[in-house]
């Protein structure tokens, strides 16, 4: 039986009680899989005294050995031949080399699955076009780039009449489109059609800035969005408080809080979290999540804030089954966010490294940023 | 914050400033040369009046470990003590008169007057890792009697107003020379006002950043580069002592690997892994007790890094000889290559293997990166070393202890920073 085809069809998004078996199954599933098909996977397992059938229980998830997004970046680990792979991307490799990861054909149809019911759940689909302002790059056979791909899909979610990219292609890399953006809002605000706002968030606060100092207060169509993704990255340190994003979203464009939506999701894990109308990540059915004390790497409780490993049995190209990020984030129980999903939320705190003081060695663009 | 004339201002102020900033540094050179003597006097003042207990404050908000603000303190101290100052101007400037020379060249029939003159406008870029470096930069720029503008890096805490309101305070002549802006680096117009104003770019950062710097800057405009530099510890023979070795992982663990002088890793003058690991072996017990006893006060992110870092390469061991050895706050991995890297996170340090006959061949391709050894060897190998290493393009070779220490009148990443800020004139007689 195909575990992982019932867990990505599983109707209640949010039922983590109620599919906890079914993900159980089909973790095993894809780490027998992978443990076959991917001798340097299968390696890592056996070095660690891993093997599927360890887990007896829904608490056993953490005894899979982790593998951290670092080591991908200088390990590729790979279950399938190239030329099965789909679609291949790139992480952004903020933080050093990029990680290549593809996806065959099954985990495309599987995720497809998922974006449909977690997209659906949240109400973003609408047959009413839209206008769009990209936050983001324009795709390009030049870039691979997952983060393009999914900016991409996120203008699909509506027909779209119209799509403006604040880094526009030139052939062989890209420009910073800022006049083409202001003038494409200014032409969109005068138009009937809603407007949808969609890329990185350090980018939408540049452009919310840039459009108070210009003095500009627009009032675009009551069913414009503005959905965000692709994480704060590098400006962590400058990261607003979010409830100061809504309230200048509101102010400059209009938008109201509950017309925000932010995205989480890391090329090497490939799911998509969404958040509720009180803006937290809840964990779906396809994943779980648990945070990894700082020293010891062992599991921690809600509320202690460690690293952030996530789990899927979606990928089949690649084992990536359970992987620890470069974030730094917290449990909490679903209860306490009262917005009535009740599967647990995580938050995201920051990301590993320099906090205190600025590295010579390693932080060479900081002084100039994206110069 | 931004200072203009001695005084704060405020962002919306700024732009007006931008506005008639020409006119007002235009009056500024119009006046006799800015006497050296004044801006020393202005120092020393400094240091012997400086408000610890504000200082200290500063230092740690801006997350600097315990142990180190006193050093710090007293490390600005002498840098700002007359004695420091005048020795650093006879040296670099020369022995007489700052540079004043008259003599009659050989074979020529004029007597001529050569001297040092000051570039006129120095723009600091100014890099965050070292707390007090952007004071420095505008001290080094008035001693050589320049008008110094400088952009403040990100998040340094306010500290450099404090200090140079300070010094205004002592001598108020100096604040005409002296103009700071907050301005973002991605504020692209500000930042091409501020540097076309200026005869000179002081830039300090990596790569990235001087390349930047250089596609902003006219072609008129000299670019004094302080990049970012490598550097790292070599140790030869089997005779080392542990107090030499305790002298590395003193410096790995008081930089915490930040600075430019900081030691990433050791090389061994060998060709054999199994040396490599049994000097792995001891060095860890070294490491770790420097590391308990210079308490890291790492944040959460960083010794996360730290923690994952290793589980990283303990999997990657599973695949190639590379082994890691973990300590307490602190460790030590073994590869099996010899190229140069920096450390993946603080305290660790990677140790690899490098004889002697290869140093050459294997450094020489990172040259203009290069910047300290710490070498640890036995007393008959020391000069061919050292000539080994002047030729990979290294500037500066001492034990492990002394890596970032640096002595009155050294030459800053092999040069000499008022001698870069000023210009050679002749008046023929």
């Amino acid at each position: 039986m195909d575990y992982r085809n019932q867990l990505f069809k599983y109707k209640m998004l949010y039922d983590l009680e109620g599919s906890d078996p079914l993900f159980l199954e089909a973790m095993k599933q894809s780490i027998d899989f992978h443990n076959t098909n991917c001798h340097d996977y299968s390696r890592i397992l056996s070095q660690q005294g891993f093997e599927a059938s360890d887990l007896k229980t829904i608490g056993d998830l953490h005894l899979i050995p982790p593998i951290p997004t670092m080591f991908y970046k200088s390990h590729e680990l790979s279950s399938m031949p190239d030329r099965k792979m789909l679609i291949k991307s790139t992480t952004s490799g903020t933080s050093g080399h990029p990680t290549k990861v593809g996806l065959d054909a099954r985990t495309c149809y599987y995720g497809a699955w998922m974006l449909w019911r977690t997209l659906s759940y949240h109400q973003l689909f609408s047959l009413t076009p839209a206008n769009y302002i990209v936050l983001g790059y324009q795709p390009a056979r030049y870039n691979q780039m997952g983060a393009v791909k999914t900016t991409f899909g996120g203008t699909c979610l509506t027909p779209a009449r119209h799509r403006e990219y604040a880094l526009k292609r030139n052939g062989t890399g890209y420009d910073l489109n800022t006049a083409g953006i202001a003038k494409c809002l200014l032409k969109y605000s005068q138009m009937d059609v809603p407007v949808r706002f969609v890329g990185f968030p350090s980018y939408f606060m540049f452009l919310l800035n840039q459009l108070n100092e210009l003095g500009i207060k627009l009032r675009l169509h009551p069913k414009s969005k503005v959905l965000l993704g692709g994480g704060w990255k590098q400006y962590f340190t400058e990261q607003v408080d979010k409830p100061q994003l809504y309230q200048i979203t509101e102010e400059i464009l209009g938008i109201t809080k509950c017309n925000i939506k932010e995205f989480f999701g890391v090329v090497e894990n490939n799911l998509l979290y969404c958040d509720c109308k009180n803006h937290h990540f809840h964990v779906p059915v396809y994943g779980r999540v648990l945070v990894r004390d700082i020293k010891t790497l062992k599991p921690v409780q809600s509320g202690t804030p460690g690293l952030l490993n996530l789990i899927s049995p979606l990928v089949g190209s690649m084992p990536l089954g359970s992987m620890i990020t470069d974030d730094i984030a917290v449990m909490h129980e679903g209860k306490t966010c009262g917005c009535g999903i009740t599967s647990p939320y995580f938050e995201i705190l920051g990301r590993i490294g320099m906090s205190e003081i600025k590295t010579c060695a390693a932080g060479a663009n900081e002084l100039l940023g994206d110069f | 914050m931004n200072l203009v004339n001695g005084k704060v201002i405020q962002e919306n102020e700024c732009s007006a400033v931008l506005d008639s900033l020409a006119m007002q540094i235009q009056e500024t050179i119009k006046k006799p040369r800015l006497d050296p003597m004044t801006v020393v006097q202005a120092c020393d003042t400094l240091s012997r009046t400086m408000n610890e207990e504000a200082f200290q404050q500063s230092l740690m908000q801006l997350g600097i470990p315990a142990y180190l603000i006193g050093e710090y303190i007293s490390e600005a101290r002498l840098m700002l003590n007359r004695e420091y100052l005048m020795n650093k101007l006879q040296s670099e400037l020369g022995a007489d008169d700052y540079g004043v020379r008259r003599y009659q060249p050989p074979f020529y029939d004029k007597v001529v007057v050569e001297k040092m003159v000051p570039l006129g406008v120095l723009f600091h870029i100014a890099a965050g890792n070292s707390a007090g470096l952007p004071v420095y930069s505008i001290i080094e720029g008035l001693l050589t009697g320049n008008i110094n503008i400088l952009k403040l890096p990100r998040a340094e805490g306010g500290i450099t107003v404090e200090i140079l309101l300070e010094l205004f305070r002592i001598e108020p002549t100096l604040a005409e020379y002296v103009y700071v802006f907050d301005y973002s680096s991605k504020d692209l117009e500000a930042m091409k006002v501020l540097s076309e104003l200026a005869d000179a770019i002081v830039v300090w950062g990596g790569d990235a950043t001087i390349k930047s710097v250089r596609e902003m800057a006219a072609p008129n405009t000299k670019i004094i580069e302080w990049g970012h530099k490598i550097s790292f510890a070599y140790v030869s023979g089997d005779d080392v002592t542990d107090e030499a070795l305790e002298g590395i992982a003193r410096n790995i663990c008081q930089t915490n690997q930040q600075l430019c002088s900081s030691c990433q890793g050791i090389f061994i003058d060998t060709d054999l892994m199994d040396e490599i690991h049994r000097f792995c072996r001891r060095f860890l017990p070294i490491l770790e007790k420097v590391s308990k006893e210079l308490h890291s006060g790492f944040s959460i992110g960083m010794e996360a890094q730290n923690t994952l870092y290793q589980y990283t390469e303990s999997l990657k061991s599973i695949f190639d000889d590379t082994q890691v050895f973990p300590g307490d706050h602190c460790s030590i991995t073994a590869y099996t290559d010899s190229s140069l890297s920096s450390s993946v996170s603080a305290r660790s340090c990677w140790v690899k293997r490098l004889p002697r006959n290869k140093i050459v061949a294997e450094l020489r391709p990172y040259k203009s990166h290069l910047q300290t050894v710490g070498l640890v060897s036995d007393e008959g190998s020391v000069a061919y070393l050292t000539e080994a290493f002047w030729r990979t393009g290294v500037v500066r070779i001492t034990d492990g202890s002394h890596m970032s220490k640096i002595y009155n009148g050294a030459a800053r990443d092999g040069e000499y920073s008022l001698r870069r800020y000023t210009r050679g004139v002749v008046y023929e007689e």
